[in-house]
């Protein structure tokens, strides 16, 4: 799942500033799970931003809606008809969201209202932890189910660096170290035959060095 | 006289006394759909709960789960309460007795009464009488606002009949010239609860000083000390000189386990954990710089985990234990100490000086105990309480009548629990057939309202001139009048105990009104009240909304009429907008299949099996082993000498005598589904495995506990050494004979020690039982029994003392210094150290008998803990709902536990509990049919997000994704707490009448007009 | 003392802190009228949302009250209610309402005298913070 947070009310007064009046617009999916912007965020956002402009002496009005998914054209359609009456739409969606607003209605301001993070899962109640870093070549089958590219802060591939010490990564206590976790999988799994496979070099170009990546499926295409 | 075969038609029972026990057999019955009269001699009901603040040992206050009001919804309507009543006469025979009550007049009427309160205002005597709750000189700390009834009474003795009350009382409920009633009851069993009285130290004042030091207090004297309700208003101070004290010291067992006169010879077994209680909380509460200090003998937490509470106590939280010999109490009049002398445990004189000196004092039974046994024809025991037995735990001599709580002997509120509900099983055999409840079939069919617009009437409710008298009434009807919906308003004169309801059903029929707003008193208390006239016009209950502008405006404004007039317009505008979005709630309605399920065959197990069967029920009853008895079977005798094998083997063939039972020995429980009413378990039985499924409404868990293999002490590598219940059979059987000549006894072998940390309850009785009976066999024998503590609670006392008597030597140990035992050429030699002389002694023992627990039977309990979704607790044994207030029923509705599963239990425990389950289940397959009708929460399945959110914050569990991938909440188990909807993030789930849109719309009706 | 009678909102569970108030009216104990309570049948049912719209709707504080800990009916829904208040005092900090604005208040069913003095208290706490910031703007913008 992608998760994100709401970005501080100092921010997001600041990027409302300009407008009277806008449509707030969650999303039923992802950060409705990590509770960023579903319906109850929707509303929680939507009451502050009227005290906190309220407060200021400037009152805005805020519409409130969560769409099923923000980032498919046709759930996006849905706004076409009452949209111009607003100075702004203020999504809470992911950033994919965000954009596919702004590409379906290029004349309308759309303001991002909360960081995406990252893809993560759910440790527990209230806790998200980054799992996949999307770099397009997974290598989850070699590592013992622990990837080292989103959890090795490095992104190393052969093994743990000189950082690691008791199980943890140097930046921080609370961090395991990946190739660790990996070692001890692998082990529990009878494959440390892998860990002592050298791995080559990455290919980072299905990552993001080479640049804005799509998926087309030419069998799908209508 | 008692014709047994004729047909029981009675469905009533009589209750006597009103305390926690008399309360809880009630409800149970009630519950049940038994009609139940309630005899107290007091003014209200209660008891000695509401007198104390926190109850051991969870420390915090259950007391809204214990008394009428919060213990259970359904079935009050059939508890009938008599107050300033007492029996006077009990003719005929079970199941057709006639009972006399008398009535002593109240000289108010409790009908008209609305426990205003001006009356206590106006007696310039002090006459009026409000006890337990709102009396601010009653030493409770007001956590229970609801006496029962909710009445005040006029002490004659005080009263001078100025009529100072008469002119301030509104309702006209007061009659200074009301006379005693007298009536006959046809009741056809009789459950005593009487309860027992504070022992008073007055008789041993010479020892303890209790009147000559005003410093010298009884611990619920102390309770009242520190109450912020009490004579000090909170402020920590002692009574003689008004200081704070620092120093606390409680002597335990003042006037038990005494032979002095004026004391008792018996341990009134809660006094441990009171002082104990009293000591953590003051600790808690008024800082670490006190010293709290228990002196005692032996301690004696008996109940579940109870061990685990004092070694807290002791190791955590910082109360100091001396154990000693407390002798008398002296002040210094120069320091102004009270100076407690004891002897230490070597037997050496010792001082503490202390600033307050709480007496430990148990119970004894009432004053007039002797004269209720005589009038219910009873008998008792030496002490004035009823003479039970270990096999019928809860009966009298007289068959049809009962007894539980106090009257049996001082105990917690747990053991009082339980012995109620057993006493409910068992009354209720003597009743006709439960017939099921009766629901609101009088009731007009509900009209259809859905699809109208709102048309809301506005009703003033007063009783008397209280909400009058602060807020300007028809200023409120006045605004209402304006309000979008609202197409009447009136005020409602109302007498109490309902009548002039009708006034309220006819203008609903006469203005056509589909939602209705009564302002006055709170929903909490008159809720119900209004919901069934509402429903009685022939409107869904949920179409009522209260509008508190009693209790949480008039009252609280009484010198600022306009702002309690402002605010009631808000209160009752916020009502107004919370109906208008009112939805129609209607209960949910399951068949219940009455059959029973009891997993066991054990003495609890036994005794739930035929408590059920006799009221016609149907029961599995299931048993690993081959035979039925469990760990009975291994038992010969009781303390008291009884033989178990008669009892028992009576039981067994009682059980498979019984048409209604079906026993299934060499049978395991392998699966289990559905909910309470329509379970489903499935079972294997026999060498070839065969499965079935067996269908019930409600399930028994009573797999008992599993004997402790001790490791310590040569045990396995030496004949000579063995535990207490192989040194029974060897007595039993008279094998034990040249073995008798030394015998050494050690307690506490597998338990309170770090493995093992709970205490083994029963051990100590059990050592005291044999060595007894090693004296009667050979009366030459030397017995030393090496022991911690002797816990032996209540009667078991006198045993212990006897055996003492009888030349036994109870030598203690500390678990520092444990007795060591060796073997050298064959000499088997124990060496303990001697407190009194501090110095080793060595024994050459003929044999040396083991003290060992029962324990959780691990993987059987674990097991059965993965079927029926429960939990274990400490040291393995099954977790109840709620150790204080629901030690017998699981959190899993009607799945209920009893005997050893739950905690090492004696005989008389495992009896008693096993027909406590028996009673508790009872008031559900009674039903016929599951009526739910709280608030529940609902799923809007096109807005879930399948987060899994709800599932993760329910308290019990209940929401879960369903197949179709969206959660879903079964409204027969949801609870109503509404923690899902509030953190749903999707807002896909409602709780009913706490939906978003009209909590929103409340607050903003709430609030209007102030922007 | 400033003429500002702040009017308070308070989302009281029906096991406690409704009934202390049911007490508090019976033992005649005062506190300020601009109190106003609603019912809940546990303060873990409190969504932030009400809370919010309170504030919205002119409320110069709100309380939400619960049982003590260890007491809750319902396990620990006055838990999460305390977190859910922890988080919105951040909110409000944000959004330069107030922190104080909202407290968490625990007592007993049985407590009356506590909830008229934590009543008291906090409508001077209140009074302290001064009005609700928005009734100045809604007043400019009428």
């Amino acid at each position: 799942m992608i998760t994100a947070t709401r970005k501080p009310m100092e921010e997001i007064l600041k990027s409302v500033e300009p407008f009277s009046k806008i449509l707030l617009l969650g999303c039923n999916e992802c950060v409705t799970v990590c509770h960023a912007g579903g319906r109850k965020e929707v509303a929680l956002l939507g009451a502050a931003l009227r005290l906190g402009r309220l407060q200021k002496g400037l009152p805005m009005e805020v519409e409130e809606l969560t769409l099923e998914r923000q980032c498919d054209p046709e759930y996006v359609e849905e706004l076409s008809r009452t949209i111009d009456q607003y100075d702004a739409v203020c999504s809470m969606a992911c950033g994919c969201g965000v954009q596919t607003i702004a590409e379906r209605y290029p004349s309308m301001p759309v303001m991002p209202m909360v960081n995406t993070a990252f893809m993560g899962a759910s440790e527990s109640h209230g806790v998200w932890a980054e799992r996949c870093a999307g770099c397009g070549d997974c290598v989850l089958g070699y590592t013992g189910g622990i990837c080292p590219v989103a959890r090795c802060s490095k992104r190393i591939f052969n093994g743990p660096c000189g950082g690691s010490t008791k199980g943890k990564c140097e930046i921080s206590n609370d961090v395991d170290c990946a190739w660790q976790l990996i070692w001890d999988r692998l082990k529990e799994l009878g494959q440390t035959e892998l860990y002592s496979k050298l791995m080559e070099p990455k290919d980072w170009r299905t990552a993001r060095d080479g640049g804005p990546r799509r998926i087309v499926r030419e069998d799908m295409a209508l | 006289m008692a014709k047994t075969d004729s047909p029981r038609t009675s469905n009533s029972v009589l209750v006597l006394g009103g305390g926690i026990a008399g309360i809880k057999a009630s409800l149970d019955l009630a519950e049940a759909g038994r009609q139940v009269y309630i005899v107290e001699q007091k003014p209200s009901l209660g008891g000695f709960l509401p007198l104390l603040d926190r109850q051991f040992p969870t420390n915090d206050c259950n007391i809204c789960y214990l008394m009428p009001e919060g213990g259970a919804s359904q079935g009050l309507q059939r508890v009938h309460t008599l107050p300033m009543s007492h029996l006077s006469e009990l003719k005929g025979s079970v199941g057709e007795f006639t009972a006399a009550i008398e009535t002593k007049p109240r000289y108010i009427d409790t009908d008209r009464c609305n426990a205003c309160g001006a009356c206590l205002a106006a007696c310039p005597e002090g006459a009026v009488v409000f006890t337990p709750g709102l009396d601010t000189n009653s030493p409770t700390c007001l956590r229970y606002p609801q006496a029962t009834p909710q009445a005040f009474s006029i002490d004659m003795e005080k009263c001078t009949k100025c009529g100072e009350c008469l002119k301030v009382c509104h309702p006209d409920a007061i009659d200074l010239d009301m006379q005693g009633s007298s009536q006959e009851l046809e009741v056809g069993s009789v459950i005593l609860a009487s309860g027992a009285q504070v022992w008073d130290p007055t008789p041993m004042e010479e020892w303890y000083g209790y009147h000559n030091f005003p410093d010298v207090i009884t611990s619920l004297e102390f309770e009242q000390l520190m109450s912020a309700a009490g004579p000090t208003g909170g402020a920590f101070q002692r009574p003689s000189d008004g200081r704070r004290p620092t120093r606390i010291g409680w002597i335990q067992c003042a006037g038990s386990r005494t032979t002095k006169p004026g004391g008792n010879p018996y341990c009134s077994s809660i006094c441990c954990m009171i002082s104990m209680k009293e000591a953590i909380w003051a600790l808690e509460h008024f800082d670490r710089d006190i010293e709290a200090t228990v002196f005692f003998m032996d301690m004696r937490p008996m109940g579940k985990d109870y061990e685990l509470y004092y070694q807290r106590a002791k190791n955590e939280l910082g109360v100091n234990f001396t154990r000693c010999m407390p002798h008398t109490v002296e002040r210094n009049d120069k320091t102004g100490d009270l100076v407690l002398s004891h002897l230490d445990d070597a037997g050496k004189l010792q001082e503490a000086h202390l600033d307050i000196i709480v007496l430990a004092t148990g119970f004894c039974a009432p004053a007039d105990a002797a004269e209720q046994a005589a009038v219910l024809g009873i008998e008792m025991s030496s002490q004035n309480f009823v003479a039970a037995e270990d096999f019928a735990p809860v009966s009298t001599s007289r068959p049809g009548v009962y007894a539980c709580g106090m009257s049996l002997g001082p105990q917690d509120i747990p053991g009082s629990l339980v012995q109620a509900s057993a006493a409910c099983g068992l009354a209720s055999a003597e009743l006709a057939p439960p017939r099921g409840l009766v629901l609101a079939e009088s009731m007009p069919t509900e009209k259809k309202i859905t699809g109208q617009e709102p048309r809301i009437g506005v009703f003033l409710v007063d009783w008397g001139n209280v909400v009058k008298e602060s807020v300007d009434s028809e200023a409120v009807l006045q605004a209402a009048s304006g309000w979008d919906g609202v197409v009447f308003g009136t005020q409602l004169e109302l007498a109490h105990g309902s009548r002039g309801l009708d006034k309220l059903e006819e203008a609903i029929a006469e203005h056509d009104l589909n939602r209705v707003v009564v302002a006055g008193y709170s929903p909490r208390t008159h809720g119900n009240l209004f919901a069934e006239a509402v429903r009685r016009a022939g409107l869904n209950r949920a179409m009522l909304e209260m509008a508190n502008i009693r209790d949480q405006d008039a009252l609280v404004h009484r010198h600022d009429r306009t702002s309690a007039t402002d605010k009631a317009v808000a209160l009752v505008r916020m009502a107004v907008a919370g109906v208008r979005r009112a939805q129609p709630m209607h209960p949910v309605k399951l068949p219940f299949n009455p059959d029973a399920l009891v997993v066991g065959g054990g003495v609890a197990g036994m005794s739930s099996a035929l408590s059920l069967a006799a009221q016609g029920i149907k029961v599995y009853l299931v048993e690993r082993s081959r035979q039925l008895g469990g760990l009975a079977n291994e038992l010969f005798r009781t303390l008291e000498g009884g033989s178990v094998a008669d009892e028992l083997g009576e039981m067994i063939a009682q059980v498979q005598d019984e048409p209604n039972i079906e026993v299934l020995t060499d049978t395991l429980v392998v699966d289990h589904q559905g909910q309470v009413g329509a379970f489903i378990t499935g079972l294997q039985s026999g060498p070839g495995m065969y499965y079935r499924q067996v269908a019930h409404g409600v399930t028994i868990l009573a797999t008992g506990a599993k004997r402790y293999e001790p490791t310590e002490y040569l045990y396995g590598a030496d004949d000579r050494v063995m535990t207490q219940l192989e040194l029974e059979q060897r007595l039993g059987k008279g094998e034990a004979g040249d073995l008798l000549d030394t015998v050494v006894m050690i307690q506490c072998v597998g338990s309170r020690n770090e493995q093992n940390p709970t205490c083994g309850r029963i051990c100590c009785r059990s050592a005291v039982k044999n060595a007894l009976w090693i004296k009667e066999q050979n009366p030459d024998s030397q017995v030393f029994v090496l022991y911690r503590d002797m816990r032996m609670p209540f009667m078991s006392e006198l045993a212990y003392r006897q055996a003492r008597e009888a030349g036994v030597l109870f030598v203690r140990f500390d678990p520092s210094n444990p007795p060591k035992v060796s073997q050298e050429d064959g000499n088997l030699e124990v060496v303990f150290t001697d407190p009194i002389l501090d110095q080793p002694l060595a024994v050459e023992p003929s044999l040396l008998v083991l003290s060992t627990p029962q324990l959780a039977a691990d993987e059987n309990t674990e097991e059965l803990c993965d079927i029926f979704r429960l939990q274990q607790g400490p040291g393995g044994f099954l977790l109840e709902e709620h150790p204080k207030v629901k030690p017998v029923d699981t959190p899993a509705p009607g799945v209920f536990a009893a005997g050893s599963v739950l905690a090492p239990a004696s005989l008389a425990e495992a009896r008693t509990q096993g027909l406590a389950a028996a009673g508790r289940a009872l008031t559900m397959v009674s039903k016929l049919s599951l009526v739910l009708d709280n608030p529940v929460a609902k799923v809007m399945p096109e807005r879930c997000a399948a987060c899994l959110i709800c599932v993760r914050v329910c308290p019990y569990d209940i929401p879960f994704i369903n197949a179709d991938g969206y959660s879903e909440i079964d409204p027969a188990q949801c609870l109503g707490c509404g923690v899902c909807a509030a953190e749903c993030p999707a807002q896909a789930i409602q709780l009913q009448g706490y939906e978003d849109d009209r909590m929103l719309a409340r607050a903003e009706a709430l609030l209007e007009g102030i922007l | 003392m400033s003429d500002f009678e702040p009017v308070v909102v308070v989302f009281a569970c029906d096991y406690c802190a409704y009934t202390a108030a049911d007490v508090a009216g019976r033992m005649n104990l005062e506190y300020p009228a601009g109190i106003r309570i609603v019912r809940v049948p546990c303060t873990g049912k409190v969504d932030s949302l009400y809370v919010l719209r309170a504030l919205e709707k002119g409320a110069d504080g709100v309380l939400v009250a619960g049982c003590l800990d260890g007491d809750c009916h319902f396990k620990n829904g006055n838990l999460r209610a305390a977190a859910r208040v922890k988080a919105l005092k951040r909110l409000l900090d944000e959004i330069n309402i107030g922190s104080g604005r909202v407290e968490m208040v625990q007592m007993s069913a049985g407590q009356g005298a506590v909830f008229a003095e934590t009543a008291r208290n906090f409508v001077a706490t209140v009074q302290e913070l001064g009005p609700n910031p928005i009734k100045h703007a809604a007043s400019q913008a009428a």
